[in-house]
């Protein structure tokens, strides 16, 4: 017999080419192994290979459980596809059993496998060993009932897998019967949970309410490694109370005006009593009566809703207010006997301002910009989020986009936020000869500084405190416009591996009056052949603190810290491994001329014994702790920074300083984009790409006027070389595009006060043709027209 | 003699790569070569250090019986691993399954075992108040706002998780597949 991993030999198979013969077996054989599973005694143990083509299990009862280890052997189906895994309960009969609806304990699913028995019926050893992390803990406590006797209970816990071939994972049950009051469950550590409980009590204090009822309560469990208690406490209520008022939001836009509440206090179900409530009208006030109504402290969301068009018909619009004194939450106390009457009506004040997008160097996105970004007021003390403008895009957006924002908040609650729960985001693809190479980001906004209060991240979101605010106030807070150019990274993975990706959360760039976050990034790049693994993404400047993770063709994996510090327009290039190169200085927009280049070299990688620095190819004096230091010119061509370490590894970085503006009449309108970025918004749909005014027609000659600038002195053909025209790609929705390569003679010429092309069009069908211009420092950007 | 042909290949494969530029992991062996210079570095944030993944209990060997394709990404070995992988992570587990369970080509299942497998090396993708609540390691029971905010933002992080896979899963398998699969319009991109 073959002592080979079953899980390899799919794996082998996988590149062989599977090919079922029914016709023979496989006898597979191995140890199940849960020695790590210390919180738990099995008491029946089997390990199960789910047939992926006949949907069937094949099983085998384990014995000799004691030292939580047991011997197996299976017979399958030769060539065929198993999802492997082994389950171990805690009570008498099937363990898969154990811990359902009707059988109380507990099992655990382990393994996780997915292997193929050898087509030529070759026999396998396999073992199945459980983790560290499915060690489960307890989830214990008592069961009381206050005018009522406890008569029975039905716990589960739902870990958010469903029980079933493909699970892995605890599944646990209790069924509790009087006079025990007690219960256990078990949860896998460090897992979120729901307790579900189903509690049977005998009444008599509720004439309204069955003798004996169920009564159902879920719990949510944030698992350690510690045992938890969560008592189960059933009070039947006494006599209901009632709510009633009338609630208006003074000044809010016509809309819905609704109340919704709920008592989540003791109760044994709607005949005690309503436990919740919700009532609208678009004729305000809303007159209410809640009766009868559970006594208790009943939460209530008074709040309006208005949808309709943004006032330039491009969006669909939604927004929300919600009654919020205090910290969030509206409660009231309900007696038995004394209707409640809450002061839930108020007059906003209204935070408001202008937010816009302008995506031109946002460096050719494939997917669409499909929602503006949203934003919310929140109440720092709890997190509530308490008033909404949010957006759905009704048609293909332009580059440009400026929205008006307003947040109607309750004055009387304290300590506003402005937080963005929905920023922009946007994939990019690039050309591979043999595979995928993709980036994104998402939740990318730009918020300011209030006063002294600067933008942080709230559980993941991007916000900025506002305070307190004055009831029917108007409260103007223009947002910094999200006009980033996209910095490019390319990442090399370790040779011949076939994958690599990289993943950052929290990125902030600073702004001039706030600052541009992006919540999460990634790019993820493949090989499927022996062509080398490039990883590039386009992502918006900012400081972001990764990882990078690739893989050799064994499927070895290597981590590393990436942290990318990056400017507008940057282009960064590093090997697996090789060092980063943080804060560098000057950044886009400093002045021409002698400058000290300085900046940071740091190394993830701990064999490392020196690194060096090279700035436009001289070497840069590093000190101990890695800062660099060195003379350069900033000119209109790149400055050009290469940090390399004891192995080898190198990382470079190129950044732009010169600006460039256009086009200028008589192809106003035309905006130079990012490359590509037209080709893809009017192929794909992606933007409405910026047109000159007017069509041109085939066979006129086409005036291209530009102006470039470092730090606002100007371009000239004295201190650069001149753009070119490298290419004109014909482009229609929907349609593969066509490039025309441009003769070398589509050279621009420097006037005394811009650059100046002259583009002819004999020969050209009629159509959008976007023309790619290469500038003075390698990059090229591009700009749209049409011909008719 | 195929299946001989293919491990031959394999092992060809495997020599070919050592040979040329220096591989990751050998870079840790080999650093201390010719470096005399004191270290002059100053060791980044230590998020997550650079680590390798040991190696999978099944042997770095392929079944002979079993032959290899030329341009297969994986050696049989580093598949049986990524399966491995596959299978430890919830998310990639059941994706996997329900692509098999649509019909793959050996070629498909070729790519697809290194996507998912890739996307199994991460981090499972998680709440982040789920995260900050467990830094402590300690049991608690939440409130239910803080349990709905936790099931909402891991469905959210897990959404992101596959948009993201999306460009990489629809170079290799056909919309009807990843539809079958209930990617659907979620493994575009957008």
């Amino acid at each position: 017999m073959r002592r080979i991993g079953m899980s390899l030999v799919f794996g082998a198979v996988l590149l062989a080419g599977a090919s079922r013969a029914s016709a023979q077996t496989v006898t597979a054989s191995g140890t199940v192994d849960w020695t790590a599973l210390t919180g738990f005694t099995a008491k029946r143990a089997k390990i199960v290979f789910f047939d992926l083509a006949t949907q069937q299990n094949v099983a085998a009862t384990l014995t000799g459980l004691a030292d939580r280890t047991a011997p197996y052997s299976v017979t399958l189906t030769a060539g065929d596809s198993y999802f492997v895994a082994a389950v171990i309960g805690n009570c008498a009969g099937d363990p898969e059993a154990c811990g359902t609806t009707t059988t109380g304990g507990t099992h655990i699913r382990f393994g996780g496998l997915f292997a193929q028995a050898p087509a030529d019926g070759s026999a396998l050893s396999l073992d199945v060993v459980a983790g560290t992390p499915l060690n489960p803990v307890p989830i214990c406590g008592t069961v009381t009932v206050d005018a009522g006797t406890f008569v029975k209970l039905f716990a589960s816990i739902d870990n958010g897998t469903a029980d079933g071939p493909f699970a892995i994972g605890v599944f646990s049950t209790a069924l509790t019967a009087a006079p025990t009051a007690t219960y256990c469950l078990l949860g896998a550590q460090l897992s979120f949970v729901t307790l579900n409980e189903t509690t049977t009590i005998a009444q008599s204090q509720i004439p309204t309410c069955p003798a004996q009822v169920d009564v159902p309560r879920s719990d949510f469990l944030s698992l350690g490694t510690d045992p938890i208690t969560d008592d189960i406490h059933i009070v039947v209520p006494g006599p209901p109370g009632e709510i009633k008022g009338k609630f208006a939001v003074t000044g809010f836009p016509s809309g819905d005006t609704s109340l919704s509440g709920s008592n989540t206090g003791p109760t044994i179900g709607a005949c005690a009593g309503l436990s919740s409530f919700s009532a609208d009208t678009t004729v305000p006030p809303l007159s209410y009566d809640i009766a009868p109504a559970l006594t208790g402290e009943w939460t209530l969301f008074g709040g309006a809703f208005s949808g309709g068009l943004s006032a330039d018909g491009m969006f669909q619009v939604n927004r929300s207010t919600t009654a919020t004194p205090g910290d969030g939450i509206f409660t009231v106390d309900v007696v038995a006997g004394h209707p409640v009457v809450p002061a839930l009506s108020y007059k906003p004040a209204v935070l408001s301002g202008n937010a816009s997008v302008d995506g031109r160097r946002f460096g050719a996105p494939s997917g669409a910009l499909t929602t503006f970004p949203s934003f919310q007021g929140v109440l720092l003390a709890t997190s509530l989020g308490a008033a909404q403008w949010n957006n759905g895009s009704l048609v293909v957006l332009p580059m440009q986009v400026t929205e008006r924002y307003d947040l109607y908040l309750d004055a009387r609650g304290t300590d506003w936020v402005l937080s963005t729960p929905l920023g922009i985001g946007f994939q990019n693809q690039f050309p591979t000869t043999n595979g995928s190479a993709s980036s994104g980001y998402s939740g990318v906004v730009a918020l300011p500084d209030v006063g002294a209060n600067v933008p942080f991240y709230e559980f993941g979101t991007p916000a900025v405190l506002v305070g307190a605010v004055t009831a029917g106030a108007r409260v103007s807070l223009d947002l910094p416009p999200i006009d980033f150019r996209a910095a490019s990274v390319t990442l090399n993975a370790v040779d011949g591996g076939p994958s690599l990706s990289w993943f950052a959360d929290e990125a902030w760039y600073p702004l001039a009056n706030g600052a541009l976050g992006t919540s999460s990034s990634q790019m993820i790049s493949f090989s499927f052949d022996t062509s080398p693994t490039v990883g590039r993404a386009m992502l918006p400047p900012g400081r972001y603190d990764g990882s990078t993770t690739t893989s050799d063709p064994d499927f070895n994996s290597f981590t590393e810290a990436r942290s990318l510090d990056l400017e507008p327009d940057d282009d960064l290039t590093a090997d697996f491994g090789a060092p980063m190169l943080l804060a560098v200085r000057p950044i886009p927009g400093a002045a021409g001329g002698p400058a000290t280049v300085t900046g940071k070299v740091v190394t993830s990688h701990p064999t490392v014994t020196k690194l060096q620095v090279f700035v436009n190819g001289a070497a840069a004096s590093v000190a101990a702790n890695g800062s660099f230091s060195a003379s350069a010119v900033i000119g209109t061509g790149p400055l050009t920074i290469v940090a390399r370490d004891s192995l080898g590894e190198t990382t470079t970085l190129k950044r732009y300083f010169t600006t460039m503006t256009g086009l200028l009449p008589p192809c106003q309108g035309a905006d130079l984009v990012s490359q590509n970025e037209d080709v893809n918004a009017i192929t794909n749909f992606v933007f409405q790409a910026p047109l000159p005014k007017h069509s041109f027609t085939v066979g006129q000659t086409i005036a291209l006027k530009l102006t470039g600038a470092l730090a606002g002195v100007p371009v000239t053909s004295g201190n650069a070389a001149a753009p070119r025209v490298v290419a004109l790609v014909k482009v229609a929705p929907g349609m593969t595009s066509t490039t025309f390569p441009r003769p070398s003679t589509t050279v621009f010429a420097f006037d005394g006060a811009q650059w100046s092309a002259n583009l002819g069009t004999n020969g050209l069908q009629a159509g959008t043709y976007v023309a790619q211009i290469q500038f003075w420092d390698g990059r090229v950007l591009e700009a749209a027209f049409v011909l008719t | 003699m195929a299946a001989a042909a293919g491990l031959a290949l394999v092992a060809y494969l495997a020599a070919h790569s050592m040979s040329g530029r220096r591989r990751a992991g050998d870079a840790r062996t080999e650093s201390a070569s010719v470096e005399t210079t004191p270290p002059s570095i100053e060791p980044s944030p230590p998020k997550r250090p650079a680590t390798e993944v040991p190696p999978a209990s099944a042997p770095a060997v392929a079944d002979p019986a079993v032959a290899n394709t030329p341009d297969a990404p994986l050696t049989p070995a580093g598949a049986a691993r990524a399966l491995r992988a596959i299978g430890k992570n919830e998310q990639t587990r059941l994706l996997f399954a329900r692509l098999m369970a649509g019909g793959l080509s050996r070629e498909q299942q070729q790519r697809v075992v290194l996507i998912l497998g890739a996307e199994a090396l991460r981090p499972p993708a998680e709440s982040p108040t789920f995260v900050t609540l467990q830094a402590d390691g300690h049991s608690r029971v939440l409130s239910a706002q803080d349990g709905k905010r936790v099931l909402d933002e891991r469905k959210r992080a897990q959404d992101q998780s596959q948009r993201a896979l999306g460009p990489a899963l629809a170079a290799v398998l056909t919309p009807a597949q990843l539809a079958a699969a209930g990617l659907g319009d979620g493994a575009k991109p957008r």
